[in-house]
């Protein structure tokens, strides 16, 4: 079972990697935006694994809030760039 | 992170580890997508739809795993459902202020809202005309400014 989790916290990280380089390089805010739902996804994941690995959910309300952390970032940074990027 | 405890049963055991292992293949493909795609929409598709499933997967998991199955609703509906919906409500809203007329390439195939989005311009025109008080049929307004 521990080449699952380290089969599973190699994927993790390369998407953290993934995300973070998109971060850095997007070219438009959109894709910052989607980046950063992703990083925010993943590390939600993460978190899930640490709970399904102890048994223990003591994190659940740690991930919640995580993901409204994640909506309420992007749905916001997309609400602002209204005419921002446009013509 | 690299201490597994057993579990009650063998078998939830061996269906979470593959729980486990599909919520990261899941991530890995977000950001394989991240990375590859080049147009924004396509890495917005990329990056929304392995997430949610990945996290909906690894939600399962935690319910099979918990200490006590007798509260399997604390799993599900407390954790998979708002996360579910996080995952995917921040690419819909990014989604609906993609710039319409944004440079870089056209990989839509097709593109749903061209007919309204030319139906707006045109909308725009008019008002601009009126506006303005110029009879209707001259081009004024957004075309001129460009």
């Amino acid at each position: 079972m521990t080449v699952v989790l380290l089969a599973a916290g190699a994927m993790f990280s390369f998407a953290v990697f993934a995300a973070l380089v998109r971060i850095v390089r997007g070219p438009s805010i959109l894709d910052r935006v989607i980046a950063a739902d992703v990083l925010t996804a993943t590390l939600v994941c993460w978190l899930g694994v640490w709970m399904v690995a102890n048994r223990d959910t003591t994190l659940m309300p740690v991930l919640i809030a995580l993901a409204l952390f994640a909506v309420v970032g992007s749905v916001s940074t997309a609400r602002f760039m209204v005419g921002k990027e446009e013509d | 992170m690299l201490v597994w405890t057993p579990g009650a049963h063998p078998l939830a055991d061996i269906l979470a580890a593959v729980l486990v292992l599909l919520t990261g293949v899941m991530s890995l493909a977000a950001g394989v997508g991240l990375l590859r795609f080049p147009d924004t929409l396509q890495r917005l598709h990329a990056g929304a739809k392995p997430q949610v499933l990945g996290v909906i997967v690894i939600c399962i998991a935690i319910v099979l795993r918990s200490p006590s199955l007798a509260h399997p609703r604390v799993g599900l509906p407390g954790g998979g459902l708002p996360d579910a919906h996080a995952a995917h409500r921040g690419p819909h809203g990014g989604a609906r202020r993609l710039p319409r007329r944004a440079p870089g390439p056209r990989l839509l195939v097709v593109d749903e809202l061209a007919d309204d989005v030319r139906a707006a311009d045109r909308a725009a025109d008019r008002a601009a005309n009126r506006a303005a008080g110029h009879p209707q049929g001259k081009r004024h307004g957004r075309d001129q400014r460009r």
